[in-house]
């Protein structure tokens, strides 16, 4: 085939075929008139023009649309003809023509396609496909009528199924669709990688085949290479389209029309709205909070934002922050909160647990008791050997008050309601963080129940986590203040949930909800990667200049992250006023 | 970094009686449910979208794909044929047991996946439906919606799987526009819920809270 495609100077048109295929067609009406299912299938279209067919008569004439001319029907591409379905016979100049295709289980136009495409001159057509046809006729015939059973593998670019379907007239069964690109994100298909896979669906020479033409929508931002075939481009806005595509089995074959379809998805980030949460509604909160705090000690920069879904859909911020300092005894106290986004009332939930625990910390660490952790040579805290109550315990006390006043909240609460509310509309997370200056040491102690997660920098390049991951088997799960088994006293529980440290060299300490764990520590095992810590620090480092810097670094993007996201970061004050 | 996915199985009856105008109006339907999760910006980065059909046999005619790289298949159905709901479910339950990714120490696990069943007549296979139907339970589905189509599909087998079935009266392409419209917001809603926030709680601790479905459109009818 590819000799003959070599010799060939150009590309015989229809009217150079017409002869070739009445021959063909009437040494087969007269061949296999006696093969029954042969003539079933050729009787609704030949026979009814009666049995006076007559081979030197035959005419065949071809058009796509009406609106083409004589003369762009003389050269109009064979296959191109065939393929669009509309090809008109009659027995003779005078008889009224009828399309070939119009009876619906014709299996012959994509034979017809089959046959003119495999030759490029009418003798070739002649000498080579005579017999040929007639078998792939036979074969394709049986394998598409009631005995699939006996079906052979195609040759065919007919796209068979189980199912006894009678294909479609149209040859291109080949469904085209070019991969799905994304606005604003490049996108390339390589060259050559088109053509090849229709010349591979329809059994052609991928070596040979091409695309000469593909037309793109001119503003898409997307361009067609005709000399490569590849496709390329950063698409500048949404597209589904179906687009046309020239395809040729050779450099010198005529072309072959496909559509193909291409589909750019809007770029997910233009897609959120920002909806402010209804006036009316209770438990009103602020979408953006922030606040920088000077202690003697320490330097507190925090800031919470509302996630991009709950903007999208006008509900408020569910976490939450509080902070707060022991000036008597200079104890820090930090909670942050992580309402769920399945509760309804969880904002009022994570704001009670914040302030709640803060302001108990703050009271009782004030104590003098309170004054000294321990010597800096010893200074973890022994719950045996210290007479003052144990700051896991201080801290353990802190979270089952702040449970209780939550269900004191949904018992009566303090807001008119629509409706009753339960104890599990408030469901939260909660992370404490209790920090003190030592001398040159400092020491941290954390009481965690939920996701998000705590750390101690010891230098920019390394971290300690102060919590452990509390997630479920699948995203999202996790467990909340709100259930009573997160409070259980059970050494095991208990022990999941507390941690201290003591560390010489105090860089900084963050304490954060998942909005900012998830798409920074993509997985429990890179929340114990210091080189995570470290990655994170260099970003955050240069953002703490003032809590409004910080806000503004936390609206970052990162796809699938949109959580409302909370950051406290502690520092060491660099003027200390007081030891 | 991989964006943790909500997996979607969309289960549809292929089976001869839905040849004609029915199928024709489901792949409307499916198409459109894609075209406009594609607007939704939390569905476009999570959804990701698997295909089972069931006629004579059940096939997974599109594995799980991202809403982003998803390309709608052709869907075919056969003159005739029995109705193999409990193959489908089988189907189903290998995909789900193959597909999601559960929470590990150096990955995070998938949203839980929604099944949406599709059906416009009766499981031939009852046996292994109903043994299906228990598996389809022990596996970790946010919610399992049934679909009952046309005037031959029958509710008590469906009542077994979900206390989710919707009817659908006709089976034109109006009907079931509206049905994947409802489909479409039950998946962002889904995806809200579970996407918003850390909010469903391990399920060993406590029931998972109702999974709020939307109120649906007018042409379905809700049974249950």
């Amino acid at each position: 085939m590819s000799d003959i495609l070599q010799q060939s100077k150009s590309s015989p048109t229809l009217q150079e075929f017409l002869p070739a295929l009445a021959e063909t067609l009437s040494q087969l009406h007269s061949e296999n008139s006696a093969h029954g299912n042969l003539g079933k299938d050729i009787a609704p279209w030949l026979d009814e023009s009666t049995a006076k067919f007559d081979p030197t008569k035959f005419r065949a004439t071809a058009s796509i649309s009406d609106d083409l001319t004589i003369e762009e029907r003389k050269s109009r591409d064979v296959a191109d003809f065939v393929e669009h379905s509309i090809f008109w016979i009659s027995s003779n100049s005078q008889d009224e023509p009828f399309k070939v295709c119009n009876h619906p289980n014709s299996i012959l136009p994509p034979l017809f396609l089959k046959l003119l495409e495999s030759c490029s001159t009418p003798e070739s057509l002649r000498l080579q496909t005579m017999e040929n046809f007639s078998e792939l006729l036979k074969s394709e015939y049986i394998q598409n009528s009631e005995q699939p059973a006996n079906a052979e593998t195609s040759s065919l670019p007919v796209e068979t199924t189980a199912a006894p379907l009678p294909p479609t007239p149209r040859s291109p069964n080949i469904r085209i669709a070019l991969r799905n690109g994304t606005a604003g994100k490049p996108y390339s298909v390589e060259g050559g990688a088109i053509a090849g896979r229709i010349a591979e669906a329809r059994g052609d020479d991928p070596a040979f085949a091409s695309i000469s033409h593909l037309q793109l929508p001119c503003d898409s931002g997307l361009n067609f290479d005709a000399a490569t075939g590849a496709v390329t481009g950063t698409p500048t806005r949404p597209l589904e389209d179906v687009l046309l595509l020239d395809y040729a089995v050779s450099p010198s074959a005529r072309s072959i029309r496909f559509e193909v379809s291409l589909l750019i998805n809007p770029d997910p980030a233009s897609l959120w709205k920002d909806l402010d949460p209804s006036p009316e509604a209770p438990y009103q909160k602020a979408s953006l909070a922030h606040e920088t705090f000077n202690y003697p000690d320490f330097k507190v920069i925090a800031a919470s934002r509302r996630g991009r879904s709950h903007a999208n859909k006008g509900d408020f911020r569910d976490d939450d922050f509080a902070v707060g300092y022991a000036e008597k005894t200079g104890w820090l106290v930090v909670a942050v909160a992580d309402g769920a986004g399945s509760a309804k009332y969880s904002r009022k939930g994570s704001s009670i647990a914040c302030t709640s625990c803060r302001d108990w910390l703050v009271g009782n660490l004030n104590a003098p008791e309170y004054q000294y952790v321990g010597t800096s040579k010893q200074p973890v805290m022994d719950s045996e050997s210290q007479p003052v109550r144990p700051i896991r315990d201080l801290l353990y006390d802190a979270a089952r008050l702040a449970h209780d006043k939550i269900e004191r909240e949904s018992q009566n609460p303090s807001e008119s309601l629509p409706e009753p509310p339960t104890l599990r509309n408030y469901d939260t997370t909660l992370i404490l963080l209790l920090m003190k200056k030592m001398g040159d040491a400092c020491f941290a102690a954390t009481f965690s129940i939920g996701d998000g997660g705590a750390g101690i920098f010891t230098s920019p390049q390394d971290a300690i986590p102060l919590t452990l991951p509390d997630g479920g088997e699948h995203a999202g799960q996790t467990t909340f203040l709100t259930i009573p088994s997160s409070l259980s006293v059970k050494p095991e529980n208990l022990e999941k949930r507390y941690h201290n440290e003591v560390v010489q060299n105090f860089t900084a300490a963050l304490s954060m909800t998942d909005g900012i764990t998830d798409p920074k520590f993509p997985s429990d095992a890179a929340f114990a990667d210091s080189a995570c810590w470290s990655t994170l620090w260099a970003e955050l480092e240069p953002t703490l200049e003032s809590s409004e810097s910080l806000l503004e670094w936390m609206n970052f993007f990162s796809p699938g992250n949109h959580d409302d996201r909370t950051l406290v970061a502690v520092l060491p004050n660099p003027s200390p006023t007081a030891e | 970094m991989s964006v943790r996915r909500l997996p979607v199985y969309l289960v549809l009856d292929t089976s001869g009686s839905m040849r004609g105008e029915p199928i024709q109006a489901l792949k409307v339907g499916v198409q459109s449910l894609i075209s406009s999760l594609r607007q939704d910006p939390h569905a476009l980065e999570a959804v990701h979208i698997s295909i089972i059909t069931f006629d004579n046999k059940a096939r997974l005619l599109m594995p799980l794909d991202s809403l982003e790289t998803f390309q709608t298949p052709l869907i075919e159905c056969p003159q005739s044929g029995a109705t193999m709901t409990g193959a489908a479910l089988e189907l189903l339950c290998q995909c789900v047991d193959k597909d999601l990714k559960r929470n590990t120490a150096t990955e995070k696990g998938d949203w839980r996946p929604l099944a949406f069943l599709m059906t416009d007549g009766s499981p031939n296979d009852t046996a292994l439906y109903n043994r299906m139907v228990e598996e389809v339970a022990r596996r970790p589905f946010a919610t399992v919606v049934a679909c009952a189509a046309g005037p031959k599909a029958k509710l008590e087998p469906l009542k077994k799987l979900t206390p989710h079935i919707y009817n659908l009266e006709t089976m034109d392409s109006h009907s079931f526009a509206g049905l994947f419209m409802w489909v479409s917001s039950t998946v962002s809603s889904g995806n809200r819920t579970l996407g918003a926030s850390s909010s469903i709680e391990l399920p060993a601790m406590d029931p998972p809270p109702d999974f709020r479905l939307p109120c649906p459109p007018p042409e379905i009818q809700i049974v249950v």
